[in-house]
């Protein structure tokens, strides 16, 4: 990395903000969301072990697997550590009291309100990468504790994986866009996490309805949903993940406007 | 030269003013002290200062230059600390100077250094939420000085400080000013402690400045305005005699004031007090340390 690029205002605030979030709430939460639903995999298929050895001999192990770690997170995990970890991130500074010091840092606004917001999508990815470690570790525990299983001789479809995450990842974006703005705007914590909640107890409900693909907060369901048979929801009107850019460049302006425009900062 | 000056400067919360025409001047290298009773204004001037809040009215140049023409710029050059001190409880006090660090650009060895020149070298490695509030107000200078700044704005330095954590404050902002020419712009509300730190005073009431300049100045300013106190024996006897030299005495708790006046005027009161047969106990000058100075520009406001 050039001397200049580390130099650079952004890449200083942004490791700023990296070093901020360490030990964090927000990175605990990133952490054991994870591992979480891997971790549940792995104990259910220790109770059924005798279903395994055909289960790890099957072709499409790794498909099944993946859609079913997918399940819980696409409807719940992601969306909803989406709000909770974005407004925590920008918690730090309200419960530290610390936005005064931040303001009078050499740091222009755009600097200041890009580097955080960089810092929860940084988040997101790391998420989605341990999420993706995890669901390995679902496959290798059972087969590194049980004689009778052997890890599944089955590839991995890797270039299959990476394209859902990105998918998930732009059905992220506007959450974490309006979660960025909402818990600028508003010091208590509250404020943004009961709108986050309500927002997506709405999109959930408006799932089967053809206005759900409206809902900022519908994508990473969809995502999921959409594949799925059974869920039987209407065809989406238009690209979601058209939408979800759409929508995430709306909020990321707004709440910069909003930001800028703060008579009283910190 | 000034390091900091305003022009006019106004500030309203609604249909209150908070800041009424504030010329404020901040001469390079100097220990500026930023005085007035609670709820005077200075908080809001010095975030005004810092950009923390809009700006409605009137100028701010720092080092020459106008903040709303190169903020980022003059930031680089200034060290605060505004009320209390911020930090993140979640991390040890060096790595909350080492995020600031990386913002600075400054040398990593400035994080000891800071931590040791405000004697927290041994607390480096422990979480600030475990820190008394006398080393919160140590690290939150230790952050303002991090990066060497040609001016430190502190609000309330010594605020929950023992007495020896005071002086060592008090010479630790001294010997940064003498020797890195640091200059200082400290708001303060104790006024002993402003005495016995600053060069230059700012005398804040109600939104406008009633006074500026060096202490000297002030003390000088009020020398000639102080009043005589008598205490007597008989206050009723004393006022007579008052009376009958054609003068006009004020009661008061600690005696009978009267206006300044020459050193022979004094003498020929007391020759008619003792000759009206009072017993004078005491004749003296009212107070002249700051805080008197102080109580009586906030009480002539």
């Amino acid at each position: 990395m050039s001397t200049a690029l580390v130099d650079h205002a952004f890449v200083r605030s942004l490791h700023s903000e990296w070093l901020k979030q360490r030990r964090s709430l927000a990175s605990w939460m990133v952490l054991v969301g994870a591992f979480f639903t891997p971790a549940i995999i792995v104990v259910a298929r220790l109770l059924q072990r005798e279903t395994l050895p055909k289960l790890y001999a099957s072709a499409d192990f790794w498909p099944v697997l993946w859609r079913s770690a997918w399940e819980s997170a696409a409807v719940f995990f992601l969306p909803m550590g989406a709000v909770l970890a974005t407004s925590l991130i920008v918690q730090i500074e309200y419960r530290n009291n610390a936005w005064k010091q931040v303001h009078a840092l050499p740091l222009g606004l755009a600097t200041i309100y890009v580097s955080k917001l960089a810092i929860v999508v940084l988040m997101l990815v790391q998420f989605l990468a341990l999420f993706n470690l995890g669901i390995w570790f679902s496959a290798a525990v059972p087969a590194w504790l049980l004689p009778d299983v052997a890890m599944p001789a089955a590839p991995i479809p890797f270039a299959d994986f990476l394209r859902d995450d990105l998918r998930f990842f732009v059905a992220c974006l506007p959450i974490v866009a309006l979660q960025y703005l909402l818990s600028l705007r508003f010091g208590n914590f509250m404020v943004p996490v009961g709108v986050g909640f309500m927002l997506w107890v709405g999109s959930l409900a408006a799932l089967s309805s053809r206005w759900g693909v409206f809902s900022p907060y519908a994508y990473t369901m969809l995502e999921y949903l959409g594949n799925e048979p059974q869920a039987k929801l209407p065809p989406p009107m238009f690209d979601i993940h058209v939408l979800a850019i759409g929508y995430a460049a709306i909020f990321f302006v707004l709440g910069y406007a909003l930001f800028a425009l703060r008579k009283q900062k910190g | 030269m000034y390091c900091l000056e305003t022009r006019q400067l106004v500030h309203r919360y609604g249909q209150d003013t908070v800041l009424d025409g504030i010329d404020l001047r901040v001469p390079e290298g100097g220990i500026y002290g930023f005085l007035g009773p609670n709820g005077a204004g200075k908080t809001t001037t010095l975030r005004l200062l810092l950009g923390l809040l809009a700006r409605q009215q009137g100028e701010i140049t720092l080092f020459g230059e106008r903040i709303d023409r190169n903020r980022v710029g003059i930031l680089r050059r200034i060290g605060s600390m505004i009320e209390s001190p911020s930090f993140y409880d979640h991390l040890t006090a060096r790595e909350n100077l080492r995020l600031l660090q990386t913002v600075h650009r400054c040398p990593p060895r400035r994080i000891d250094e800071a931590l040791a020149l405000v004697g927290l070298a041994g607390a480096g490695r422990k979480r600030t939420s475990q820190f008394s509030l006398g080393m919160k107000q140590r690290l939150g200078i230790a952050i303002a000085l991090l990066h060497n700044p040609s001016l430190l704005i502190l609000d309330e330095p010594t605020n929950g400080l023992d007495p020896n954590g005071i002086v060592e404050i008090r010479e630790l902002l001294k010997r940064i000013n003498r020797e890195r020419g640091i200059t200082l712009l400290i708001s303060s509300h104790l006024l002993g402690e402003i005495e016995k730190l600053v060069t230059h005073v700012g005398i804040l009431h109600r939104g406008k400045l009633r006074f500026q300049g060096t202490i000297e100045a002030l003390k000088q300013q009020q020398q000639a305005m102080r009043a005589v106190v008598l205490r007597t024996g008989d206050r009723a006897a004393t006022l007579r005699v008052l009376d009958a030299a054609g003068m006009r005495g004020a009661l008061r708790d600690d005696g009978i004031a009267l206006p300044p006046m020459p050193r022979e005027r004094i003498a020929a009161i007391n020759r008619d007090l003792v000759a009206a047969d009072v017993a004078v106990y005491e004749i003296g000058l009212e107070r002249n340390d700051l805080e008197s100075i102080f109580m009586d520009l906030v009480e002539a406001a």
